[in-house]
């Protein structure tokens, strides 16, 4: 009998409501090496990885009030490539809520977001990876996890909460992006970059990677915005790493969405673009400003009425927020930052691809060595908006190699 | 590796044309990406429904030219559509569970059986079918909770409790008085009750903690 089970963090449980949409929330880690993957050790590193992160070999459980986690019985697995990116996880309880999958030279490790986010995968994902490389070629070194178990079942929403009024959101008219949707499938794109020469742009302007990068995205929307629209607010959702502002090694969810709102003016110049982001990143990715939005967040499973309310209530409760809120944005940027392994192990690895399901379309930046890649996943047929941002960086002097999924 | 001219850009794709600009690419094809054999309705999802629309349609036709009505056509309908549905969930899904598919089937068998009931009024179907199948859907979670204790067993008593819960049925024959022999009413009743002790007794811990999880507020 396997008697670990876990309460789930508030973006969890919401994601958790969300189980049984068209496309759940997954995301995806790809690493490309620099050999073919060996399915018998990947599946002896995948073993040895999930003894140290028990916490993701889990199913979704529904209980009366609460959804809950519950470690799986079920063997560790690992196949060969056979479903199509960012594919959901959860068709029913006793799924387990990640999926380790390889092709040729890439290992991709797909987790549910009802587990953890991206920053919370990374530890996971790096562990994994290190274990595979070390097995494979024998190297003499140890992988090491830095936080203890219960420091990765740490609910850190819950351990920094504190009841506040939250702050009220910019619910002005928002720009969303009209194109021919494609029919029951997304296109996956990964933009590679050198990240000096994107930094060495970014300085320029004095911002850093992440401002530059929100900009050259407003700016390739605007570029696509009918006259009719101009009158619109851009909004880009920007998911921003708590355990960089509070002291936390949770496995689980523990981000804040920021939003970086553009009005267009008479001068819509990059320059102009970049110091109104530039400008709201200071003033709103700051720990005064991100504990508001936590507590935000963290409010509705902390509110007792809410917890007394039976789940399947809940449920329809939580549809009707996400059809009311899923529409407060235009889309989502999201930095990962850099996914570093040691030295000897570095060198077997080519690159790595990050990658979110998406209803519209979404943009998780990540690097590794001097490779930065835009994981670009679109519900368009034509990614218009992407080759604006794409040509503008050329236009740069900033080359791109790209990488697609066979349509 | 291939190439936009257009986009300036090298692309790693087996596709023909770029994704930015919908030009031509050129070049030698490779992509780090599988071609995965995806999952549509194929032909012969097609030809299935086809064919289980024409089905229906006859019996239907058939039912009315003999019975004067639709009474016995409507099981053949109900079946054939049931039967298309699990050869669609089985050809599109990338996932597929045996168990969880055949607990769907005994709920919709009994509720096939409801409807026919209700449909042609033949004591037959609440003497005895309904309750026959009620039986053999409990013994058959009973030896998959017994053959799989050790694999899963938290998912197997869930099906049991399941069942135990779907006594509701049996019980709404009786509480309606839809039927008038009440022999495999009565067995199915008793099962249930054997199966309530035997958790209690021998998964005391399982269900105690089970119920914890479920009701944690």
């Amino acid at each position: 009998m396997n008697d670990e089970w876990y309460r789930l963090d508030n973006v969890g449980f919401y994601y958790a409501s969300m189980k049984n949409k068209k496309n759940p929330t997954v995301n995806r880690f790809s690493i490309t090496l620099t050999e073919k993957i060996d399915e018998t050790i990947l599946l002896d590193a995948a073993k040895e990885t999930m003894k140290v992160f028990p916490n993701f070999h889990v199913t979704l459980k529904s209980g009366f009030f609460w959804y809950y986690l519950e470690e799986s019985t079920l063997d560790v697995k690992v196949k060969e490539e056979h479903t199509p990116i960012c594919y959901k996880l959860y068709h029913d309880s006793s799924d387990i809520l990640y999926r380790i999958t390889y092709y040729n030279n890439r290992i991709n490790l797909e987790v549910s977001h009802i587990v953890s986010d991206g920053r919370g995968t990374i530890e996971l994902f790096k562990y994994l990876i290190s274990t595979y490389i070390i097995m494979k070629y024998k190297l003499h070194m140890m992988v090491q996890s830095n936080a203890s178990y219960s420091d990765k079942m740490e609910d850190s929403f819950d351990k920094y909460y504190k009841h506040t009024n939250p702050p009220k959101g910019n619910y002005k008219n928002i720009y969303h992006y009209e194109g021919r949707r494609l029919n029951n499938t997304t296109r996956f794109i990964e933009l590679h970059m050198p990240v000096n020469k994107v930094v060495a742009q970014a300085h320029k302007y004095n911002s850093s990677l992440t401002v530059y990068l929100v900009s050259v995205l407003i700016q390739s929307i605007i570029k696509e915005m009918k006259t009719s629209d101009k009158n619109k607010l851009i909004k880009i959702d920007l998911p921003v790493d708590l355990r960089s502002f509070f002291d936390s090694s949770s496995s689980k969810n523990f981000f804040g969405l920021v939003a970086i709102d553009y009005e267009l003016t008479e001068d819509n110049s990059f320059e102009h673009i970049i110091n109104v982001v530039k400008e709201q990143f200071n003033e709103k990715i700051k720990p005064e400003a991100l504990e508001e939005r936590m507590n935000k967040m963290a409010a509705f499973t902390k509110w007792i009425a809410a917890r007394m309310i039976p789940l399947f209530i809940k449920n329809v409760g939580m549809y009707f927020i996400d059809k009311f809120t899923g529409n407060f944005h235009t889309t989502t940027l999201s930095n990962v930052g850099s996914i570093s392994f040691p030295k000897e192990i570095e060198k077997y690895i080519k690159f790595v691809a990050v990658f979110t399901s998406t209803n519209y379309f979404q943009f998780i930046v990540s690097s590794n060595k001097n490779d930065l890649c835009l994981g670009i996943s679109s519900k368009y047929k034509y990614n218009n908006i992407v080759r604006n941002f794409s040509d503008y960086l050329l236009s740069n002097g900033i080359e791109e190699t790209m990488y697609t999924d066979v349509m | 590796m291939k190439y936009c001219p257009n986009c300036k850009i090298k692309v790693g794709t087996k596709d023909q044309i770029c994704p930015l600009c919908q030009n031509k690419l050129s070049g030698e094809s490779s992509s780090i990406y599988p071609e995965l054999h995806t999952k549509k309705i194929t032909k012969f999802l097609k030809i299935l429904l086809f064919s289980t629309l024409v089905i229906m349609a006859i019996a239907s036709y058939i039912d009315f030219l003999i019975n004067k009505s639709l009474t016995f056509s409507i099981i053949v309908d109900l079946v054939s559509l049931t039967i298309y549905g699990n050869f669609y969930y089985w050809f599109t899904s990338y996932h597929k569970d045996a168990f969880s598919l055949l607990n769907t089937y005994a709920l919709i068998i009994l509720l096939i059986l409801y409807i026919w009931y209700f449909v042609i009024d033949s004591k037959i179907i609440t003497n005895f079918i309904i309750p026959i199948v009620f039986i053999a859907g409990l013994i058959f979670s009973d030896v998959a909770a017994l053959i799989l204790r050790h694999h899963n067993i938290q998912r197997y008593i869930k099906l049991v409790i399941t069942e135990i819960a779907s006594v509701i049925i049996p019980v709404s024959l009786i509480a309606f008085k839809l039927a008038d022999y009440y022999l495999f009413i009565y067995i199915s009743i008793g099962l249930v009750i054997v199966n309530v002790i035997g958790l209690i007794v021998f998964s005391y811990d399982q269900v105690k903690e089970e119920l914890i999880k479920i009701f944690n507020f």
